[in-house]
């Protein structure tokens, strides 16, 4: 889970602690290489981000807290690919958002929209109960390795960082309809595998 | 009264609160009546609390050695 950031912590960084700022590296460094791609693409997204850090190490004694910490460090990201997308006269593809609305397979419905094969029942009704369950955290966790880029960057920002929707669409310059499109289809792709393993066991 | 297939389909439009008073109170009528519906969304919940913990990756010793020597060489 994303650790919060204290205003203790927050006083610590400002004032170029090494410990703390080599602890939100930590924490954040893979879900910006994401967030990068998603952008970008994969070839120089670890370059972006490396820059990021440094303009996020400079910047860090001006931080005003107008947004949160993690918005601003995400939103420098952001800027970073984005400038680097114009320098080339690249233009972000769209191919992730193309295709069906929803990602819920149509063949779990009959023609009249009603449920032909209902969501199963789940054993574990609370996220703490699903927790100890480590295969299924492994299933998770490959599943959402595997999402294409931009599913990911929707995903890493709204549900591990914790963005709101309209700072999500601002980062990755897409429309409202489409965050909501690629994060729905995450978010159904991650459930179908937690009824998988409902149902099987397995992933 | 909209169909099972909307309700998966929006699902998300109406756990993110992006829907007007007409569109969400006729999404809550379905869901009062149809237990499916009603575990859809629920387990869309459950789905997105977990998925964050899980997908939340930490860096290696080694990537934040690097971004550390980055930011030295830069000053």
């Amino acid at each position: 889970m994303s650790f919060e950031i204290s205003e203790d912590f927050l006083d610590r960084l400002k004032s170029q602690d090494q410990d703390a700022f080599a602890q939100l590296v930590q924490q954040h460094h893979r879900q910006m290489i994401h967030v990068a791609r998603g952008i970008i693409g994969d070839a120089q997204a670890e370059e972006v981000v490396q820059e990021a850090w440094v303009s996020i190490y400079r910047n860090l004694t001006k931080f005003e807290g107008r947004s949160s910490l993690k918005t601003w460090m995400f939103t420098i990201v952001s800027n970073g690919a984005k400038t680097r997308l114009r320098k080339e006269s690249r233009q972000v593809s769209m191919a992730d958002v193309e295709g069906t609305l929803s990602g819920v397979p149509e063949d779990l419905f009959n023609p009249e929209g009603g449920w032909s094969k209902p969501p199963p029942k789940w054993d574990i009704n609370t996220p703490d109960q699903l927790l100890e369950e480590d295969q299924l955290q492994e299933c998770i966790e490959k599943t959402a390795a595997g999402l294409p880029e931009q599913q990911r960057a929707v995903f890493v920002l709204r549900e591990v960082e914790q963005q709101s929707l309209n700072e999500v669409r601002n980062m990755l310059d897409l429309s409202d309809s489409n965050v909501r499109v690629l994060l729905h289809r995450a978010r159904v792709k991650l459930m179908q595998v937690i009824d998988r393993y409902q149902e099987t066991g397995i992933c | 009264m909209l169909s099972c297939q909307h309700i998966a389909e929006y699902a998300t439009d109406y756990v993110e609160g992006r829907m007007n008073f007409w569109q969400r109170l006729k999404f809550r009528m379905h869901l009062r009546a149809c237990v499916h519906c009603e575990r859809f969304i629920r387990h869309m919940g459950l789905t997105c609390i977990l998925s964050g913990r899980c997908a939340h990756q930490l860096a290696t010793q080694e990537e934040v050695e690097a971004v550390l020597e980055r930011i030295k060489s830069s000053q």
